[in-house]
């Protein structure tokens, strides 16, 4: 009796599975890239729709109501201390509850690595802030700087433990965090009138030449051979993807701190990193592996000080009200800003739509960031991303950035800050 | 520790990562590039688990993801292989051939299953790629229809015909 022809076609598979090793590879590679890029504590809207029992009258039980308001997450971290500064009723809850929570939620050294070193870029945008508001006294840097040191060199030692497994993943996660750290020196030189910010400069520069001392020790540890170039453009493309991804994500929140021409640089450097990532993917079509490494590092570095710059200048202005500008707006003129703020958030919508990454079919990933407004969005959009050919995406090359408007009046008291861009700019 | 989304999503690297494989060597016949699509399966998986996003049915969802991915591929390539070229509806002619040259040839064969199913491969590659990709991953990888719709971003009525027709052809090709 003949056997129907599906019978036949499913022997046509021939058994050719992974083998052990290459299933002990993949496997390696998963795993620290989840470490990587860990999940996302669950968004805080869903905590702060809880409503607080109205019936409790009792001085301790609206103490113990107000309590648990503040820590209303479940997992013990308070969302309302996440922006707290040295000096805030809730910083302590920052710096000895919710950092440390995270810190020990952070279980592999990948993980311990990036925690350790956002924690050390969190002081120095801090800092940032307080001078920017003329508040950073010689006793607040002084302390700011010693956790700053203890968190750099828990980083770095994490790094130099990922670098003996992982060596291409830990040269990418250096590069991020020397990046960051270059940005802030920048930034503290600029803002530090008054107070000297030079001792925290200082304890930058030693932290930035870890890092480099890390990457160094991370390049050694990788071999020559074209598979393990293939795996850090790998890593520096997916950590370029994410760090582009964090930095559309905070200039659609700093859009109302920027002044206009600060505006247009910063939709003018998005494009070009996204640009990068781009041309990186044409490189790795024509196999020229190390040439797009090279761009995917230019961008994994651009990106990186481009989110530091708009984290500090959206601190800034929440905490004073002071837009901030490229050093030469530096205007004085008390003036409304609703209308500059539009032309911002223009200028970085067209930079949002320009930094979706449209000509490469590789960043689904990508897309969920140009639609930040809500989580279930970001679902949906990166799962149509993740199927829907580039061909419709395509068309979005034609937006141009449209430039902010000249206004002939200047607008609010402006912040001299001025990007900090890569060393040989 | 590992929570919840991450031990399912690392449960489905175990469950599936030999058929995704399997699949993509099946379709682009380059063990590397093959290793590659299906890593890259599962790091785009993640991002999108990382990001908020919830995954109902793994199979599927990770089907559709290297389905595209290996779309994606063969987009890139500068010059069109023969095999896609064979592929074309427009290679009507030389499946007509194949038609003559086959009841001529092997009507009178008897033939074994392992000769049989050498037929049944080589003549899958001579399929319409819609065709043969429907078939694939009905009889090889062993998807539902409904599977295949969501994984080719395609109407369960359109893979169910396609189905039948890829069966229907190949039936003449291999004379049964």
């Amino acid at each position: 009796m003949k056997k129907d022809l599906p019978y036949y076609i499913g022997k046509t598979r021939g058994d050719t599975p992974l083998t052990p090793e290459e299933r002990v590879r993949m496997r390696r590679t998963i795993h620290t890239y989840l470490a990587m890029k860990p999940l996302r504590i669950p968004t805080r809207n869903a905590e702060r729709a809880r409503l607080l029992p109205t019936f409790f009258y009792s001085p301790r039980a609206i103490a113990a109501v107000l309590v648990a308001a503040v820590f209303a997450s479940g997992t013990g971290i308070s969302y309302a201390a996440e922006g707290a500064l040295p000096g805030d009723l809730l910083y302590p809850v920052k710096t000895y509850v919710n950092e440390p929570i995270q810190g020990a939620l952070a279980v592999s050294a990948s993980a311990k690595a990036t925690w350790a070193a956002s924690v050390a870029s969190e002081r120095l945008q801090e800092a940032t802030v307080l001078a920017a508001e003329g508040r950073l006294s010689t006793s607040t840097q002084a302390q700011i700087q010693r956790n700053f040191i203890a968190h750099t060199e828990l980083a770095v030692a994490s790094l130099a433990q990922v670098a003996s497994t992982s060596p291409e993943q830990s040269d990418a996660a250096a590069m991020r965090f020397e990046a960051q750290l270059s940005a802030y020196q920048d930034m503290l030189a600029q803002v530090g009138t008054g107070t000297s910010t030079a001792a925290l400069q200082n304890s930058i520069v030693l932290a930035r030449q870890d890092a480099a001392a890390v990457r160094t020790l991370a390049e050694t540890r990788m071999d020559d051979g074209l598979r393990e170039h293939a795996i850090a453009a790998s890593f520096a493309r997916a950590a370029a993807i994410q760090q582009l991804a964090s930095s559309v994500r905070s200039a659609n929140e700093a859009s109302n701190a920027l002044a206009s021409s600060s505006a247009e640089s910063i939709a003018i450097q998005l494009e070009s990193a996204s640009t990068s990532i781009s041309s990186g993917n044409d490189l790795l079509d024509q196999h020229a592996i190390p040439q797009a490494l090279g761009a995917y590092q230019r961008a994994l570095d651009a990106a990186s000080r481009l989110d530091a710059y708009l984290q500090a200048s959206a601190a800034i202005h929440a905490r004073t009200g002071l837009m901030v500008g490229e050093q030469e707006q530096a205007g004085s003129m008390p003036a409304t800003t609703t209308s500059n703020a539009s032309d911002n958030s223009s200028a970085l919508g067209h930079a949002r739509r320009d930094a979706h990454i449209s000509n490469s079919p590789h960043n689904g990933v990508t897309s969920s960031a140009a639609a930040p407004d809500g989580s279930t969005e970001q679902a949906s959009t990166a799962a149509s991303a993740t199927s829907a050919p580039s061909s419709n995406s395509a068309n979005e090359n034609t937006d141009e950035v449209v430039p902010a408007h000249d206004h002939a009046s200047i607008t609010s008291p402006t912040l001299p800050l001025s990007l900090p861009l890569q060393d040989d700019q | 520790m590992t929570s919840g989304p991450e031990q399912a999503f690392l449960k489905a690297f175990e469950s599936h990562a030999d058929a995704l494989f399997r699949h993509a060597l099946y379709r682009v016949s380059d063990r590397e590039k093959a290793y590659d699509l299906t890593q890259e399966t599962y790091l785009k998986a993640w991002e999108f688990i990382a990001e908020g996003g919830e995954v109902k049915h793994y199979k599927s969802f990770l089907y559709r993801i290297l389905h595209n991915l290996i779309i994606d591929e063969y987009r890139k390539k500068k010059s069109v292989s023969l095999d896609e070229l064979l592929e074309d509806e427009a290679a009507a002619p030389a499946l007509e051939a194949r038609l003559a040259e086959g009841s001529a040839v092997e009507a009178e064969e008897a033939l074994d299953e392992s000769t049989l199913i050498e037929q049944v491969r080589a003549r899958i590659a001579d399929l319409p790629v819609d065709y043969r990709i429907a078939l694939t991953l009905r009889f090889v990888d062993g998807l539902s229809p409904k599977e295949i719709a969501e994984a080719i971003d395609a109407s369960e009525n359109v893979v169910s015909v396609r189905i039948h027709r890829g069966i229907q052809k190949l039936r003449i090709l291999c004379d049964l």
